[in-house]
């Protein structure tokens, strides 16, 4: 019983001392792992020096790259979007899971390889088969980034909701298309603004929220989710309070009370794609009493939409504002 | 104890029907409590919302009381529920593959998938405990049975991120009521019932076997009929719970050991008060999970597991310090 003891008290002053040191190291290591100050992440831009050369040497999350001049060979790792909006048909680029290039994309990949994600990473040996003469990834492959950095000079850029327009001015910079970042944000703004104008004069200052219906649960999305921005920010639609309630977090997830207290006066309903579970789930909410409750229910306001609005991109925000566009206001 | 429990049940039974993210005056809640709420919102949120989810989580929480007892008897093992001996690992294992397969099936098929799958447990664990030299005995076989559950678990886990089906499948790791429907209460009323009724008709068999195998035998007792309705009743009272709610984690473990504790030797009141008791604490755990935060919600799961871990460890060191002593 005694030694029992003893070793427990052992456990527990080990304990203590191991976790002391965890939250120092954690402490020391969150400024570099969160990359709070590193170019590349969150609302950092990226460094670029230009060297004598035409070259340019990059200071991203990762490191220090030197990436050619005007790159042709673009292989894209999470950045096809922004690099077709840049006007570069990537050589090779990573596909949307098990569905190949996402439906958006696709007609503009045809000549791109694809490159298959495994557990451990993007494919190397279709990568290298596409001799590109630099990588872009996306933050989430930063552990790939020795491997990737052997084949070409690799930038790692942290995706960022809400500051993506600075994400693909960084871009521009890596893979030197200044001009054309310019015009494809003028572009996109175009697009923006009369969608945006087209859908608020249909609207007349009703308030709009998605909500996205899952096999057990409904979410609702925020502010600050990937739609947020989009819906509320560049489209200048109005938040209903029970997105406001979400306060800073991207997703509520709601029972069927959460449903039945949605007061959004227009609802944008999105189901899972292919998914015969999410249909279901739709069709019963559909039919129940709180549906018609709701303010969004007896007003008609409930609108379906695709599941490209919870993608990040240029050419995904162009296509999500004329699909709201075209629901909404046609 | 009896009265105790249904008092405790009624009074968290009022508190589900009236407090959730959307506050309800309490004149209205017990108006609505007999359908006579003046219409609007609130009338539609009791009536159509908060009942049906109180009555679904009143009777999982009794059926997997139920089922615990039963268990515990027929083992002869205080903590030989559902969470030990591999049956709702089991059906929780079952229930996640088969939303894989066949993601439109409803819940009267996967009740039926849920009572496969906790059979499927349960015979393991007991197949495992017979290979294991002494496996049968009480202690061995609890460690037998949370060691199977760690492993079926895990499968659950591995399954849930190999087929990237994460946001449909995460339910099926940590539960919730926050969907059910009246259907659902339709078909957990009919099931429970029905596993109540039979673990009462085998009550005197096995209250006979809890005295051990002798008593039992000289007492006339049929083991094979015995278990076999006790492992049905088992299964009907646990399976549909399961299959609606997703894991319910310790409930058929705390609720009979809290009914032993209160006394009462036979097996009827232990039931009873077994599946009282069982309600109240998914009823009370569900109440506080919509309290909490809003309009998030956080599984009862949560708090049970809490609950009934605690116990768990309460529950060891009387038992070892017994033993000591």
């Amino acid at each position: 019983m005694i030694r029992t003891r003893a070793l427990a008290c052992g456990f527990l002053i080990a304990a203590l001392a191991l976790g002391a040191v965890a939250a120092a190291a954690v402490r020391a290591a969150v400024p570099a792992s969160k990359a709070g100050g590193t170019p590349g992440s969150d609302d950092r831009a990226v460094m670029v020096e230009a060297l004598p050369d035409g070259s340019r040497r990059v200071a991203h999350v990762q490191g220090a790259t030197v990436v050619p001049a005007r790159p042709l060979r673009v292989a894209s790792i999470g950045w096809t979007d922004e690099v077709l909006a840049l006007g570069i048909t990537p050589v090779a680029a990573v596909g949307d899971g098990r569905r190949g290039f996402p439906e958006h994309l696709a007609e503009r990949l045809t000549s791109t390889a694809l490159v298959e994600l495994g557990a451990g990473g993007p494919d190397l040996g279709a990568l290298i088969a596409a001799r590109p003469d630099v990588i872009v990834a996306a933050w989430y492959w930063q552990s790939s980034y020795e491997r990737l950095a052997r084949i070409a000079p690799t930038v790692v850029l942290q995706p960022a909701q809400q500051h993506w327009r600075l994400r693909l001015r960084d871009l521009a910079a890596v893979l030197d298309r200044n001009a054309e970042c310019t015009a494809a944000l003028e572009h996109l703004d175009g697009v923006l603004a009369e969608c945006g104008q087209r859908i608020r004069e249909r609207l007349a200052g009703r308030s709009i929220a998605l909500l996205r219906v899952f096999a057990r649960e409904y979410r609702l999305y925020g502010g600050k989710s990937w739609s947020g921005p989009l819906l509320y920010r560049d489209l200048g639609l109005r938040e209903p309070a029970c997105v406001k309630e979400l306060g800073g977090k991207e997703v509520g997830r709601l029972s069927t009370e959460g449903v039945a207290r949605l007061d959004a006066d227009t609802l944008l309903l999105m189901t899972e794609e292919g998914l015969a579970t999410s249909f279901q789930v739709r069709d019963r909410l559909r039919t129940h009493p709180v549906w018609q409750a709701m303010p969004a229910g007896h007003a008609g306001g409930i609108h379906e939409v695709p599941d490209l609005l919870m993608r990040g991109g240029i050419l995904a925000r162009e296509h999500s504002a004329r699909l709201l566009a075209e629901a909404l206001a046609p | 104890m009896i009265p105790l429990a249904a008092a405790g049940l009624l009074l968290v039974l009022l508190a589900s029907v009236w407090l959730g993210p959307t506050p309800i005056d309490p004149s209205t809640a017990l108006l609505g409590l007999i359908g006579q709420a003046p219409p609007g919102t609130d009338a539609l949120l009791i009536a159509e919302v908060r009942i049906p989810r109180t009555l679904v989580a009143a009777l999982v929480g009794a059926g997997m009381g139920v089922a615990g007892s039963v268990m515990r008897t027929l083992a002869r093992n205080p903590l030989a529920g559902p969470d030990l001996l591999g049956l709702n690992a089991g059906a929780t294992a079952a229930l996640a593959i088969t939303v894989v397969l066949a993601p439109h099936l409803g819940n009267g098929v996967l009740a039926l998938v849920s009572m496969a799958g906790g059979a499927a447990g349960v015979a393991g664990v007991l197949l495992l405990a017979r290979l294991v030299p002494g496996g049968s005995a009480p202690d061995r076989l609890v460690v037998i049975g949370a060691a199977a559950a760690a492993v079926i678990g895990s499968l659950t886990t591995t399954l849930v991120y190999a087929v990237g089906m994460q946001n449909d499948l995460l339910f099926w790791l940590v539960g919730g009521l926050g969907t059910v429907s009246r259907s659902d209460v339709l078909l957990l009323a009919v099931l429970v019932a029905a596993g109540l009724v039979a673990s009462l008709s085998v009550a005197r068999d096995l209250d006979a076997a809890g005295l051990g195998e002798e008593v039992a035998t000289s007492l006339g007792v049929d083991r094979t009929r015995l278990r076999v309705v006790a492992g049905v009743a088992v299964l009907l009272s646990a399976g549909g719970a399961l299959a609606v709610a997703g894991p319910v984690p310790f409930v058929g473990l705390l609720a009979p050991a809290i009914a032993a504790g209160m006394g009462g030797a036979r097996l009827h009141a232990h039931l009873a008060a077994s599946a009282l008791i069982g309600a109240f604490a998914v009823v009370a755990a569900d109440t506080a999970g919509r309290l909490v935060t809003t309009p998030d919600e956080k599984p009862p799961g949560l708090f049970l597991a809490f609950a009934g871990g605690l116990w768990l460890v309460i529950a060891v060191h009387r038992r070892l310090g017994r033993g000591a002593a």
